[in-house]
């Protein structure tokens, strides 16, 4: 294989990646908008983001723009819910969703 | 920890049945995993969250699904509780009554049917949101408002099942639907009133057809499992405005209930008149601990910083005004001048056309957009329990102040903020007292509990029933409707007995229990 036709495939290989990665963003970002955005948009009406304003300071209000989620911790945060945050099951976020939904808020930082 | 039991089932029956429904479903719809089982439970339950916990759950995709599903549960003489999306959040969220019933999730039937821009309505399946069904109407374009309550992450037939109240121009979720389909226990279907007839043409339009009426006994009720609704749109009006009398002092309940019910009685207002206490309204939009970090009830100067701050009535009525520009204004023009005898009001109005954007939450609420604004009082105390209580009362202000007084003593009493709204109808109001509670003290909870046993037995005395209530409450409610030695629930256990006789719907819904737990002494 000549170095051209290893560059392509690497070329192509890339865009394939980078193509699932868009569309599991997408994913995320339509389950995110779904079930989290009405509680967790950047809003002074968004019950989640006015609480996570009060107990962790402002910069961790919008949960989009933090650096700090893991990949366990939303897991754990759908299914099991938090403070006044109510647990989501399977028929309501799917396992699929759910690893949409991780990858999209974990790579947004 | 060992799994609860319905009555009369063993494990061995309530594997054989999640055996059974996985052939139906699929093997990831059916399961009995503490971690499924556990994915139901009333995530705001003021005690122990177990304390109504599943034995499992099955989730159908389609209307056979549920039939083949219920035909076993009914031969195998396994309990199960139906929900649409699970949030019917401060009445028991998902939950069962009774530990160890399976809960039948219907989340999965999610299918917008039909929408008509001729005849305004959708046709839906139970786990259909407020948000989906919004979603849909725009995507597709449809100029057709729905009226949306609190939440709206909610089900639209969830929602009407339970007769809830929207804030959009049509206020009772159930009165202002049609086109039931309901499975029986034994698997059968039935469709009511006008889609009774085979090849009918108007069942999505109006309610009843020849006969008794018998949507109603599908609400509130554990007779069947309702798998279509129709729900009525109101075409996008020409003019909205939105409308709030604030009242500054809290001696004008008695006036804002007086002079708004003309209004709601000949119809200028057809929407719910939403007359909100402070408590509230701050808890949509504020937590507790900025105002105050005592124990006890907010002082009287507190809620006046707060009042102050967020510029609020001690009562705040909303409406909205729907129909062509000179309509809307001379509705408006007359309410003002009606409220000018009120002291200590201020008037709001915001008017929208067509295209304009609606971004204030209470606006938003009466024109159909759902949101989760006002679940913003699970902050209230920091850690989201909360219980509604939830009376009914003539629309008087005299009733009004009646209620409000009573209730608002026994919260204070107790140690709580007394966060509530009248939802008045023309001729009824219904008050929803939200306790909040922190879920992760058991003695407020303990608390939480007692008052709610006096505040049920408290307004019975004096003729208010609940027109709703959580789980653990189901069976003092229904005591307290206590006319001729409980006529009407005798009635419904009669119908129960008729209907369900292995007794595998919901056992305990509304106070109703089959024969087999009556007979253990329920």
């Amino acid at each position: 294989m000549t170095l051209n036709a290893k560059l392509l495939l690497l070329l192509l290989g890339c865009l394939v990646i980078s193509g699932q990665v868009a569309a599991e963003n997408s994913t995320g970002r339509k389950v995110f908008g779904q079930w989290c955005s009405a509680c967790h948009m950047d809003s002074p009406f968004a019950p989640g983001t006015i609480q996570l304003k009060q107990t962790h300071g402002p910069e961790y209000a919008v949960i989009q723009n933090r650096a700090d989620l893991t990949d366990a911790f939303i897991r754990l945060l759908v299914r099991q819910g938090r403070a006044g945050m109510p647990k989501f099951r399977r028929t309501e976020i799917s396992d699929a969703e759910l690893d949409s939904l991780v990858k999209y808020l974990v790579k947004s930082q | 920890m060992k799994l609860p039991l319905p009555l009369g089932v063993s494990e061995r029956t309530l594997e054989r049945a999640i055996g059974e429904f996985k052939k139906i479903v699929g093997e990831q719809w059916a399961s009995s995993t503490q971690v499924d089982r556990e994915s139901y439970n009333d995530a705001y339950n003021p005690g122990d969250p177990l304390e109504f916990v599943a034995g499992g759950f099955v989730a159908p995709a389609s209307v056979e699904e549920v039939q083949a599903v219920v035909k076993i549960a009914n031969r195998l003489r396994v309990p199960y509780w139906p929900m649409s999306t699970g949030k019917n959040l401060a009445y028991g969220g998902a939950a069962p009554l009774v530990p160890g019933t399976l809960v039948l999730d219907l989340k999965r039937m999610n299918q917008v049917l039909e929408v008509n821009d001729d005849l305004a309505y959708a046709l839906v399946e139970p786990g259909v949101s407020f948000f989906d069904l919004f979603r849909y109407l725009k995507e597709n374009g449809h100029k057709l408002w729905m009226s949306v309550p609190g939440p709206g992450w909610g089900s639209i037939i969830g929602n009407g099942v339970e007769r809830g109240i929207g804030y959009g121009y049509f206020d009772d979720q159930f009165a202002n639907s049609a086109g039931m389909e309901i499975i029986l226990p034994d698997g059968e279907m039935l469709r009511a009133g006008m889609g009774a007839m085979a090849n009918g043409n108007s069942g999505s339009l109006i309610q009843a057809g020849f006969g008794p009426l018998v949507e109603g006994l599908f609400t509130q009720s554990n007779y069947g499992v309702v798998t279509k609704m129709a729900r009525y749109l109101y075409p996008e009006p020409q003019t909205y405005m939105s409308c709030e009398i604030n009242c500054r002092s809290d001696a004008g309940l008695e006036m804002l209930v007086e002079t708004l019910r003309p209004f709601k009685m000949d119809e200028t207002i057809r929407n719910p008149v939403v007359i909100s206490n402070l408590e509230l309204i701050a808890s949509f939009l504020s937590v507790r601990s900025q105002w105050y970090q005592g124990d006890g009830p907010m002082p009287e100067d507190r809620l006046a910083i707060v009042q102050e701050k967020l510029a609020l009535g001690r009562w705040n009525a909303s409406f909205g005004l729907f129909g062509n520009e000179e309509k809307v204004n001379d509705s408006w023009a007359r309410i003002k001048q009606a409220v000018a005898v009120i002291k200590d009001t201020e008037l709001h109005e915001r008017v929208y056309h067509p295209g304009d954007e609606i971004l204030h939450p209470r606006d938003q609420s009466q024109a159909g957009v759902p949101s989760l604004n006002e679940f913003g009082l699970v902050n209230w105390m920091g850690s989201g329990g909360h219980i509604d209580f939830s009376p009914v009362g003539p629309m008087t202000g005299k009733n009004a102040r009646e209620l409000y007084r009573l209730i608002r003593r026994r919260v204070h009493e107790y140690g709580f903020d007394h966060l509530c709204g009248f939802y008045c109808q023309s001729r009824a109001f219904r008050l929803i007292n939200t306790l909040v509670f922190r879920k992760d003290d058991k003695s407020e909870m303990k608390k939480v509990r007692e008052l709610f046993s006096v505040l049920i037995r408290e307004s019975a005395a004096l003729g208010y029933g609940e027109y709703r209530t959580h789980l653990a409450y189901m069976d003092s409610v229904a005591r307290s409707y206590d006319f001729n030695n409980n006529a009407m629930l005798r009635f419904q256990q009669t119908l129960k007995d008729a209907i369900d006789p292995n007794g595998v719907v919901a056992p305990g819904k509304s106070g109703i229990w089959p024969r087999s737990y009556r007979e253990q002494g329920k």
